[in-house]
């Protein structure tokens, strides 16, 4: 019988809530083969042993050398079990290839947050034959040197974004990662580092929603470059800090803009008993001014789920030194927690 | 002991043998070419289930195949799975021939459940990557774009596949990708869809939605080789 004349009943499992149907049934029935004509194809095992003895390989896999070759040729086939096997020893070997194909000198930080870098790179990975998504992809790209699989590539070059221009954007990129750390801790009882959620494309996406929500106008690669930097300033020594030293400046809303400081420092916002959000700034009347203007007096996203009930304060340290201000905003959020600063390591405060 | 009795017996005795040189083939080597007992065994048990197999994946499996996949392909699939995971195989029963054979029909039944819904999975990842790289081609519509040879070979597909489609499929898939949402939705405002209905000719949005549906369909299908 040809595949065109199976009788209706073969569609029956057709719905089902799950993707595969009704698959999960397991019926001997199903295994009737009465009255059925196999198709030439299958009539010997000859594809199967060919693809046992290639180490898994089809035999009509595209060749890589072909400019005609299909998309991810490796996604489509190896997602299937077991094909290759390939160890983690060769992932990390064509991760850390791919990394050098596609680097130009750029850091892994770099690759992973430019979206144009990271596509390419995970486009070779794939090329070469890694069979892996591209979070477990960006994931070993991002472990590499911690493993010391990258000793034999030259340094990579510096970038940095200007600490003026973060000031504009930098404090959307600390709230929007702690939105997506919220949403996975609450959805989904997961907890996920900076890392993780970099190296995922999905929970990145999430990401940048949130943080050009909250600071429209900048491209993706500079949110996720300032979370980046703030994830490296977060790692500063922590060291216990006098609460004494901030300068109450009452109500944010009745702080007047021309009264902010120019210079560098920290600003503690608190509502209430509760630490709301703590930041640091190369200028405080611009990053102020920027958080101010896009979020109102309020400060909290309108999606956070428990909105400060009181009014938000505002306290300042100023500190001309960025190095010792993020050391500063280490110890607060050690001590006083935050409820909109990302979370790293320890920091899930008392008042989060 | 009538002849039928014996038959069976003689038939498990052959199927547990080969399932015993089947686990020792993939618990020894897994990715290496197999032995000659090893491809005799693979041989005569894919002579047993073939028509079996077929059957089940018709009836069960073949509606919820992602678009482009054959049944024939899944079932060698399948065979594939099942021989490398032979190692892993534990019979509860194997006093009667046709314990043995349920037992190894669930176990097709089991690698087809899991082999279907990785395969799902991964043609949505695969086709949600077709889409980001439209996406992006879509937003650089018009910019500079890097040499050629700075560009990734899969993109430098994507766009030839691009090129050879007709200028309104083109206009209709760049222009709808500059707006595609972060759930994967087409979201173009209102002025935009009335201005691409217009130059493409399109009576309402609706033909619109369905000629564009169509053309990402041929275009994936151009691109993503699922087997």
């Amino acid at each position: 019988m040809a595949s065109s004349e199976i009788p209706k009943r073969f569609g029956a499992e057709r719905t089902g809530s799950s993707p595969e149907g009704d698959l999960s049934k397991f019926d001997v029935r199903d295994f009737d083969d009465a009255g059925l004509d196999l198709p030439a194809s299958l009539e010997t095992p000859d594809r199967l042993l060919a693809r046992l003895n290639n180490g898994g390989r089809k035999s009509d896999d595209v060749p890589q050398s072909n400019p005609g070759a299909a998309l991810f040729p490796h996604v489509a086939f190896t997602g299937q079990f077991g094909v290759g096997k390939t160890t983690a020893s060769s992932l990390w070997s064509i991760v850390v290839r791919a990394y050098a194909d596609v680097r130009s000198d750029r850091s892994i930080d770099y690759v992973v947050a430019e979206p144009e870098a990271n596509l390419l790179f995970l486009q070779r990975c794939w090329e070469l034959g890694a069979p892996a998504s591209p979070s477990q992809l960006n994931w070993l790209l991002m472990n590499a040197r911690k493993n010391g699989k990258l000793a034999d590539l030259s340094p990579a070059k510096r970038f940095s974004i200007a600490k003026e221009e973060l000031d504009s954007f930098a404090f959307a990129a600390d709230m929007a990662m702690r939105s997506v750390q919220d949403r996975l801790y609450f959805d989904e009882q997961r907890d996920a580092s900076i890392d993780q959620i970099l190296c995922d494309p999905h929970l990145v996406k999430e990401f940048d929603t949130f943080a050009a929500e909250l600071a429209p106008g900048h491209s993706r690669f500079e949110y996720r470059w300032a979370a980046i930097a703030l994830r490296k300033a977060r790692r500063s020594a922590n060291r216990s800090i006098q609460l004494s030293r901030f300068e109450a400046r009452g109500s944010l809303e009745d702080v007047r803009a021309s009264s902010m400081p120019t210079s560098g420092g920290i600003y503690w916002i608190q509502a209430g008993n509760s630490s709301l959000f703590t930041g640091v700034a190369s200028n405080l009347r611009r990053q102020l001014g920027a958080l101010v203007d896009q979020l109102g007096f309020n400060v909290a996203p309108r999606w956070v789920r428990d909105q400060p009930d009181a009014k938000p304060e505002l306290r300042l340290w100023c500190e001309a030194n960025f190095e010792t201000a993020e050391i500063v905003r280490a110890g607060l959020l050690k001590r006083a927690g935050s409820r909109l600063n990302f979370r790293h390591g320890f920091f899930f405060g008392a008042a989060a | 002991m009538d002849a039928s009795d014996s038959d069976a017996d003689g038939d498990r005795v052959e199927l547990l043998n080969d399932l015993r040189i089947l686990a020792e083939q993939a618990i020894r080597s897994p990715d290496g070419p197999l032995t000659d007992t090893a491809s005799d065994a693979v041989s005569r048990l894919y002579d047993r289930y073939k028509s079996r197999v077929y059957s089940f994946c018709l009836r069960r499996v073949r509606f919820s195949l992602p678009p482009g996949c054959l049944v024939e392909d899944f079932v060698t699939d399948l065979f594939f799975r099942f021989v490398r995971s032979a190692g892993s195989l534990v019979l509860q029963n194997v006093h009667s021939f046709s314990d043995v054979e349920r037992q190894i029909l669930a176990s097709f039944h089991q690698h087809a459940m899991w082999q279907l819904r990785e395969l799902i999975r991964q043609h949505k990842a695969v086709s949600k990557l077709v889409d980001e790289m439209l996406q992006d081609v879509a937003r650089r519509k018009g910019m500079h774009r890097p040499a050629s040879a700075e560009r990734s070979p899969n993109m430098a597909r994507l766009e030839q596949a691009l090129a050879e489609l007709d200028e309104r499929a083109r206009d209709v898939l760049l222009t709808s990708y500059q707006h595609l949402d972060q759930a994967g939705e087409f979201k173009l405002p209102e002025h935009v869809r009335t201005a691409l209905c217009e130059r493409c000719n399109f009576k309402n949005g609706n033909a619109l939605v369905k000629f564009r549906s169509r053309k990402i369909e041929e275009l994936r299908a151009l691109l993503v080789h699922v087997a």
